[in-house]
């Protein structure tokens, strides 16, 4: 049986999300989405830099490589039939990409009706435990996995941002759609769900 | 409360790196966005110095084509004009670059084909295919050029790092080359499964570990591609002096090859531009001349006929006149035009018939007259041969202007040459010794199954010193935006930056270094090799660029401007 432990607690806390971006390094980028705005031919650098990156996140939601190709491939080919639009706001052109593979992989879903995929290490587990404030004690991991199943699709998507892919609240502003700070309130209100639900379950 | 019934998965593993990779489809991508694939390199955003980051061991070994991840780290140490989008090769003055030697091969014999150096390309037969994957007869255009040193690397504008997994390592190069092939025009490709040997000679500082890989420089991924290791065979060493006079004869060889193709420009061209008639200057009928005096239906020689008088004098081309005809009484002359101004008298008598030459000459008023209209003839026909001359000198600078400049760069190459000749004379068998053992001959062996550019080379670990960098010219003025281009004494190879400001130099403090940039202007400002004595412990300086008086226009001037000592 898993428990949270204290190692697992002290292994989080440091956690710290992305690293920050330059924002001349921003702006380089800008260039370049310029570029490919003129030219499709020039959003090859973009791709190679993001390539994984999308591909790793989808794979998270998706467990299926192929699937995950194939889903990372009609997230470039939105972004590029979609780059005329793009606005340039002072963040990473990832966060505009990360929000269109959420969408692809929400769509794909809904449309296959099949079961959406939570990928998740312990360790991770270990963390958001760390983030719930007076979380009951004797919970065990297996009851925190299990409480993830009656959250709802936005909350899941928060928590997943958050704790399982580490992502400042900045960057899950930008891929969710919300501001900032609204992103952070939603994030430990879908936390104080989870402690809810496992209270109840434990009850 | 709903259960969702997730389907979570704890602790499952991720799909590698190369995994990825494998599903990567830019092309396909834009396949499906109707758009091109860019045939230039892609435009692409290059940061600062950021060769210098993470060059860090040797880790390449057999490393396949490595990608360029995200890596916030890398962005976040970029030091790039933002503004700034230079291409990936970037040649920095476009109108002087290597030439390629042509070669024309029967696609169904292939054949070897050799370079000037030596190099040797082997082209088996059936090897070209065109786009469509069609096996390619006829005779095919193949066009090779092989970029060897520093001044060739810059030139050339090819980038000299190799990117693999994120990290940056500088490549020293034992030879690079392109070859491109083409039929009437349309580029080819070399048919799957086939390859074509390439025998790349070249020479490497003496000493050092022949262990070389060999790369291809993929233009769409803006990389150099990992292929194999370089088969490398040691050659005989040849003394600078026998080299060199080599050279001269190769040189010399060309500028005849030039001159050869000029003269037949000229000719073409006269040719196509026909001589106005020049007029002949009238004769007068001289006592000392023999002068034949007779009738001439001038109907039928409409050229003499304002003449009132016309006498015939004997050519000097009749050496058995004979004195005593003047005394025969002939029966008849005949006379018959056989060029311009030359006719043929044939003389006629019941024992005799005597054919000379003659031309027509005059005297007295007849004479003045043709004067006077010759003089106005040569007016006109000097005024049309002057414009001929002129239109001939003008349409041959346009269609020799390439020939006359390569030929001015082989005579100065020329004299460097000869000058080099004459300082390895000078300093004797001891400094030819000398020579000889700094440099290694090699013959770099490897099969290319693309056309493009290949090298063959060896990653280097990152040097140690660093310094923050800022670039003025004489005036105090910083440059922006400019590429800075470093070289170092010991290392065949070119490192390029843009400057941004504080740029990261990383250097060897141990070697000679040379840093120069291109200004707007096209003139070369160059750091002095002698000025980085006493940066040793700086740890940011302000280069002072030395401007060239004069544009650069060859690659002889290039040579000249930069030199270690």
């Amino acid at each position: 049986m898993l428990s949270i432990s204290q190692s697992t607690i002290k292994a989080t806390a440091g956690m710290n999300v992305s690293k920050k971006i330059s924002s001349e390094a921003i702006e380089a980028e800008w260039k370049e989405i310029q570029a490919a705005k003129l030219n499709p031919a020039k959003f090859r650098p973009i791709y190679n830099r993001y390539y994984e990156k999308i591909f790793r996140f989808v794979f998270r939601r998706t467990s299926d490589e192929f699937l995950s190709a194939d889903i990372t491939s009609q997230v470039f080919l939105k972004a590029l039939q979609k780059l005329e639009k793009y606005q340039f706001k002072g963040v990473p052109f990832s966060s505009w990409l990360f929000r269109i593979a959420s969408n692809e992989v929400t769509q794909y879903y809904r449309d296959h009706q099949k079961q959406r995929v939570i990928s998740l290490e312990t360790t991770q587990v270990g963390e958001m435990a760390e983030e719930i404030e007076d979380m009951p004690k004797g919970i065990q991991l297996e009851s925190m996995i299990a409480a993830l199943e009656y959250l709802s699709e936005s909350d899941l998507t928060l928590v997943e941002l958050r704790f399982f892919e580490r992502r400042s609240f900045k960057e899950i502003a930008e891929i969710t759609g919300v501001t900032e700070s609204n992103a952070k309130v939603k994030t430990y209100r879908a936390l104080a769900k989870l402690r809810k639900i496992m209270i109840k379950q434990a009850g | 409360m709903e259960k969702k019934n997730y389907n979570i998965k704890i602790d499952q593993p991720q799909p590698s790196a190369s995994d990825i990779q494998k599903h990567m489809d830019f092309d396909g991508l834009l396949g499906k966005m109707g758009a091109v694939p860019d045939p230039t390199p892609t435009g692409k955003i290059v940061s600062g110095n950021f060769w210098q980051y993470s060059i860090g061991a040797l880790l390449v070994g057999a490393a396949a084509v490595a990608l360029l991840f995200f890596n916030p780290h890398w962005l976040e140490n970029q030091q790039a004009d933002p503004m700034t989008v230079h291409n990936y090769v970037n040649p920095p003055i476009k109108d002087i670059q290597a030439q390629f030697a042509s070669f024309k091969v029967d696609a169904n014999k292939g054949g070897t084909f050799e370079y000037g150096n030596g190099s040797k390309v082997i082209v088996p037969p059936a090897v070209f295919v065109d786009k469509d994957g069609k096996e390619i007869t006829g005779e095919v255009e193949l066009n090779y050029r092989e970029f060897h040193d520093f001044v060739d690397f810059f030139l050339s504008g090819i980038p000299m790092h190799y990117d693999s997994a994120g990290t940056r390592y500088q490549l020293e190069s034992s030879g690079m080359m392109e070859i491109q092939a083409n039929q009437n025009g349309t580029p080819l490709n070399i048919k799957p499964q086939s390859t074509i040997d390439i025998e790349l000679m070249s020479n490497v500082a003496a000493g050092k570990e022949l262990d070389y890989n060999i790369y291809f420089l993929d233009e769409k991924q803006e990389n150099w591609s990992y292929v194999c290791k370089d088969k490398i065979e040691k050659q005989p060493t040849v003394s600078p002096l026998e080299k060199t006079k080599t050279e001269i004869k190769q040189i010399n060889i060309a500028i005849n090859k030039l001159e050869a193709r000029e003269t037949a420009i000229v000719n073409q061209l006269e040719a196509e531009i026909p001589a106005p008639p020049k007029p002949r200057r009238p004769e007068e009928a001289k006592e000392s001349d023999y002068i034949f005096n007779f009738e001439v239906d001038k109907s039928e020689f409409p050229e003499i006929a304002a003449y009132d008088k016309v006498l015939w004098k004997v050519g000097t081309n009749n050496p058995t006149f004979q004195k005593r005809w003047y005394k025969v009484d002939w029966d008849d002359v005949e006379l018959k035009k056989i060029s311009k101004l030359d006719y043929q008298m044939t003389l006629l008598s019941e024992n005799e018939v005597v054919e000379l030459s003659v031309s027509p000459v005059l005297k007295g008023e007849d004479l003045r007259k043709a004067q006077a209209e010759f003089a106005e003839k040569d007016k006109v026909y000097q005024a049309e041969f002057l414009a001929r001359q002129q239109a001939i000198a003008k349409k041959k600078q346009e269609r020799t202007r390439a020939i006359a400049e390569r030929k001015k760069e082989l005579k100065a190459k020329k004299q460097q040459v000869q000058a080099k000749i004459k300082d390895l004379q000078a300093k004797g068998n001891d400094r030819e010794a000398v020579e000889v053992m700094m440099q290694q001959n090699i013959k770099n062996q490897f099969a290319v199954s693309r056309f493009g550019t290949w090298n063959c080379d060896i990653p280097l670990p990152s040097y140690e010193h660093i310094l923050v960098s800022n670039f003025v010219d004489e005036n105090q003025q910083s440059y922006k935006g400019n590429a800075v281009f470093h070289v170092d004494k010991n290392t065949n190879t070119i490192m390029t930056f843009y400057i941004s400001g504080k740029d990261k130099l990383w250097y060897d403090i141990r070697s000679e270094n040379l840093l120069w940039l291109v200004t707007k202007e096209g003139k070369l400002a160059v750091f002095d090799p002698k000025g980085f004595k006493g940066l040793e412990d700086k740890k940011e300086h302000t280069f002072v660029m030395k401007t060239m008086d004069q544009v650069v226009k060859s690659e002889a001037d290039i040579r000249r401007i930069l030199k270690f000592n």
